[in-house]
């Protein structure tokens, strides 16, 4: 081995090694652009005009009332995860871009001592979902009532990944919430496998046809 | 004098307060040698939960390196960690607020830092990035090589480790975090993160080794 390259002494374990590896300095001071954001009003999640937010509602209303317009082709180019209702990932979750932001501080609690396996199945059941949704959400919307729909239902979600943040919720609001949370992601769903129906087989004069994946 | 007599009154110059380390234990094994483990002031916490803007510089100015380093140890970027630093002290800064003492101040701000690296990785599809498994994971309880005393080394070898290895290897090496709780924070199985440890820890030990010996 060459005198110019001498080894550093050995650690005593792999802890030590990374305790022993220095702060990093930010390429810049950050201080003066968090000044900034901090002097401006919180952003609100999403919140949409007046005339949107009715349409959204409108929207939402309508939802259970749409009718499957046209039997689903032999090959729905859907893919393979959401044809049919499949195991979830192992804890596998992959957010879409517009869910990042709401669900940064979210993360299921462990399991209780006692075994809450209601609250794992809910659990499981929003980060199948969330796996599904980054599936589907591929496809940018091209409905402007789809866009306003799609905005006020991650608006909302948005609003209870706030409070699931919270560190003094009982264990029948945390639950209920979570429960709420599933019931928002399903809907997303809907309208992404509506937004994926319309860009693989819609026409300027198709008619809403919603698509049940899971 | 007492550490909050020390501090700057709203207002003044601010050559700020040096942080004060959380007690060295050291020789305790279950103590953690987080860059994170500060002791914040309760004075100056409730100067900050009482909107004071110098009160929030300072804790900016003590924290800002701990969340870089996370941030740059887990998303592998310099500009991905400024952004996660801004994003993880905006978040910190208007939601002090909800910070209700159970823990120290450091542990709540590092679980709002890891949180937000760990979105930004999910964001980008890099959570998926991990060593495949041979099956059986055996623990890899062997000495580091000696090049892990270099930090430039150990830093290059742990950037060429998949985003999802490397995060699990810094938090629990590094921020002493269980399997239980990385399963948590990255939304997996505790056996992935013993796997992905015992894996990890093997293939950056062969980094290393190569390291060692540059004309091999």
């Amino acid at each position: 081995m060459p005198d110019r390259y001498k080894l550093p002494s050995a650690t005593g374990d792999w802890h030590e090694a990374f305790a022993a590896m220095p702060l990093e300095r930010p390429p810049c001071d950050g201080w003066p652009r968090l000044a900034a954001a901090l002097a401006r009003p919180p952003r609100t999640h999403r919140r949409l005009p007046w005339a949107l937010a009715a349409a959204a509602a409108a929207c939402l209303a309508a939802l259970p009332l749409l009718p499957l317009q046209r039997p689903l082709p032999a090959s729905t180019g859907l893919p393979a995860s959401a044809a049919r209702d499949t195991p979830p990932r192992d804890f596998a979750v992959a957010s879409s871009p517009q869910m990042a932001d709401s669900s940064a501080s979210v993360a299921p609690p462990a399991s209780s001592a006692s075994g809450d396996t209601h609250l794992d199945h809910v659990h499981a059941e929003s980060m199948r979902l969330e796996a599904l949704l980054a599936e589907l959400s591929a496809t940018a919307p091209t409905d402007g009532m789809q866009l306003a729909l799609s905005a006020s239902l991650h608006s909302r979600m948005g609003e209870i990944d706030d409070a699931l943040a919270g560190s003094d919720l009982d264990e029948t609001t945390r639950a209920g919430l979570w429960r709420q949370r599933v019931a928002l992601l399903r809907e997303l769903v809907g309208v992404a496998a509506d937004q994926r129906w319309n860009a693989l087989y819609g026409d300027a004069d198709a008619d809403y046809a919603l698509i049940q994946v899971y | 004098m007492s550490i909050e007599s020390s501090l700057p009154a709203p207002g003044e110059c601010l050559a700020l307060a040096p942080a004060v380390a959380a007690a060295d234990r050291r020789c305790d094994p279950a103590a953690t040698r987080s860059g994170f483990a500060i002791e914040v002031p309760e004075a100056l916490l409730a100067r900050a939960r009482a909107g004071d803007p110098a009160a929030f510089e300072q804790l900016y100015r003590w924290f800002e390196r701990p969340v870089f380093t996370l941030a740059l140890r887990l998303c592998g970027d310099r500009d991905e960690a400024s952004e996660a630093l801004q994003e993880t002290m905006l978040k910190l800064l208007r939601r002090i607020g909800d910070y209700r003492g159970s823990g120290p101040f450091w542990g709540w701000l590092r679980q709002v830092a890891i949180n937000e690296a760990l979105q930004r990785l999910r964001r980008g599809r890099r959570l998926d990035e991990i060593l495949p498994l041979d099956g059986h994971e055996p623990e890899d309880d062997a000495p580091p090589p000696p090049a892990a005393a270099d930090a430039v080394l150990l830093q290059r070898a742990l950037l060429a480790l998949p985003a999802s290895t490397r995060s699990v290897l810094w938090l629990y090496h590094a921020e002493g975090h269980t399997h239980e709780e990385i399963a948590e924070l990255m939304r997996r199985t505790p056996s992935f993160s013993k796997s992905q440890l015992a894996r990890g820890t093997r293939r950056l030990r062969a980094l290393l080794q190569v390291e060692e010996s540059p004309h091999a």
